[in-house]
């Protein structure tokens, strides 16, 4: 059974805008599934919908097996959500926060007062116990607020852009914080990012969606052809000439594919970073006069744009 | 046990901004202090602040539990509406917690209205268990007030519009009733409307119990009982509103 199971799920909002559309995806038992888009592209829509707070135009949810429309009491327990606004109550403190979360999920007083001491602990928390939750720092309250959806122990935490606007320290605490969580608790992870690289490095499954639609939903290894589809720019010196240059080098075995812009020639390779060497030597030996060479990453724009082009939608 | 946690967080943050009780208290204070002051010279019959005081109580419980689902467009701003919204928390218990809430601040109001009264020599001619049946009515009206506000809460979009429509009906209600003048020297024309004011009633039966000579049980059954179609009617309404809130 999938943790979660979205077929054709279409969201319209009241106004016409139509923020989902069409969007199948599966989420197995225990893994960190990255949903990966700009945005506007429906990440923050469709957190609403799984966690039960918006209600879909049209399509199938199952949560655990659970209905997420028609079952929402037996899905609630099972889930919580780490939204992008920060939610704990500032005339609270961190432990009557934590509290009166585990109250809402219907928790004893031992079982929560245990669990708060472990996860006090487990997220580094108890230097701030005394201090006035207002006084945090973003960081801080951020931490505290996944501390708190950790209360009920849910089998799926779903975290909305966890790491949007933090400096890249916070951002990798944070990204170890959601290891530990999936290792420590075992809990499915569901996370919401515009940032390639950590849904590169953090997740078992990634999906790639624009305009309220998947493109692609794969492993981090397998989507790396895209995210790697690293092309090498060589600028020409002006005396060589262009045509017959792009021929040959169109013609070479590693080169997949060339674009050419007067003197910039942009190659396609397989692996850019051991092609270079290739393409460099070889040019050196044919006495190609040439002014620079060096390889381009793609920025995310670039991968998208590939994908939207591969499956023909969007753009 | 769930509506005692949701009532708690909130008292919490009540008794941390005491202000918000104060604000709504000022208003009705004054007409309690004004009012009696003018017309002490025409006192014929009785003690004018005792005839006042049931319409003053009113109007405090129409200002702090009609603004009171105000608290909704703060929380909205932040992610707890969200995070409660997402838990297993029956959204009955959101609705009975927020009437609780706004009771408690609205009893607190109540409370220091009745101590000044007293001390401006109003006696409660019904006694001890006359004060209870005045809580029983001034609680139902708080449970219906507080439900409605909480449903346009959530059906307004912003403070803007939800203050405007509070304030453009709070002082009409409090106008078309029996809080100022007795019913029964009201011009016929205007009688109608005010008979139709489910708070005239309550303002009647109030008046009964601080000043009148007997209690007319009948009268009071029937107030109780347009208070209470009207809290189960507006406590289903707010909880369907709740519910609805997710489109």
């Amino acid at each position: 059974m999938d943790a979660i199971s979205v077929s054709h799920l279409s969201k319209v909002y009241k106004s016409g805008k139509k923020a989902l559309d069409d969007l199948s995806i599966k989420v197995q038992k225990g893994e960190i599934f990255s949903l990966l888009g700009p945005n506007g592209a429906g990440k923050s829509t469709l957190i609403n919908i799984l966690t039960t707070f918006l209600q879909p135009t049209s399509g199938k949810i199952l949560i655990m097996g659970r209905d997420v429309c028609k079952e929402q009491r037996a899905v609630r327990p099972l889930i919580a959500c780490v939204a992008q606004k920060v939610s704990i109550d500032n005339h609270l403190t961190l432990k009557e926060n934590m509290l009166f979360q585990s109250r809402l999920y219907k928790l004893d007083d031992a079982t929560a007062n245990k669990r708060m001491d472990a996860l006090i602990t487990a997220f580094g928390l108890k230097e701030y116990e005394k201090q006035r939750v207002t006084a945090y720092s973003g960081g801080i309250k951020r931490r505290l607020d996944i501390a708190m959806s950790m209360m009920s122990y849910p089998q799926i935490l779903f975290l909305d852009e966890p790491t949007v606007g933090m400096d890249i320290e916070s951002r990798k605490a944070m990204w170890d914080t959601v290891k530990k969580i999936k290792d420590d608790f075992g809990t499915t992870i569901f996370l919401t990012t515009h940032y390639l690289e950590e849904a590169d490095m953090l997740s078992d499954t990634v999906c790639i969606i624009q305009d309220g639609h998947e493109l692609v939903q794969d492993t981090p290894e397998n989507l790396r052809q895209h995210t790697h589809l690293n092309t090498i720019r060589i600028d020409l010196d002006g005396s060589e000439n262009q045509q017959d240059f792009g021929k040959w080098i169109s013609d070479l075995q590693f080169v997949r594919a060339i674009r050419q812009e007067q003197n910039t020639v942009y190659a396609n390779t397989q692996n850019a970073a051991q092609d270079f060497h290739i393409l460099n030597q070889l040019l050196v030996d044919k006495k190609i006069r040439y002014s620079s060479i060096g390889i381009i990453t793609p920025s995310l724009d670039d991968v998208f744009l590939s994908l939207t082009q591969n499956k023909g939608r969007g753009v | 046990m769930q509506t005692f946690n949701l009532f708690w967080r909130s008292i919490k943050w009540r008794f941390q901004n005491p202000v918000t009780i104060i604000m709504t208290l000022i208003q009705p204070l004054i007409w309690l202090l004004l009012f009696s002051t003018i017309f002490r010279g025409n006192e014929t019959e009785g003690n004018y602040t005792a005839f006042i005081l049931p319409g003053i109580l009113l109007m405090g419980v129409l200002f702090s539990s009609g603004i009171s689902g105000i608290a909704n467009y703060s929380l909205k701003t932040g992610g707890s509406y969200y995070r409660i919204m997402i838990s297993p928390a029956k959204r009955s218990s959101i609705i009975l917690a927020h009437i609780i809430d706004a009771a408690v601040s609205t009893f607190i109001q109540i409370m220091i209205l009745m101590g000044i009264s007293f001390l401006m020599s109003v006696r409660i001619t019904s006694g001890v268990s006359g004060m209870l049946l005045m809580a029983m009515l001034l609680f139902l009206t708080v449970a219906f007030v507080s439900a409605i506000s909480y449903a346009l809460s959530l059906k307004l979009p912003d403070e803007n519009s939800f203050i405007a429509l509070v304030n453009t009906v709070t002082l009409p209600l409090f106008f078309v009733s029996s809080a100022l003048i007795p019913y029964d020297q009201l011009p016929s024309g205007f009688r109608i409307p005010v008979i139709i004011n489910p708070f005239t009633h309550v303002i009647n039966s109030l008046r009964m119990l601080v000043s009148g000579d007997l209690i007319d049980w009948m009268q009071l059954l029937f107030t109780t009982g347009i208070l209470f179609i009207l809290c189960i009617a507006s406590f289903v309404l707010a909880v369907h509103a709740l519910k609805k809130d997710i489109q």
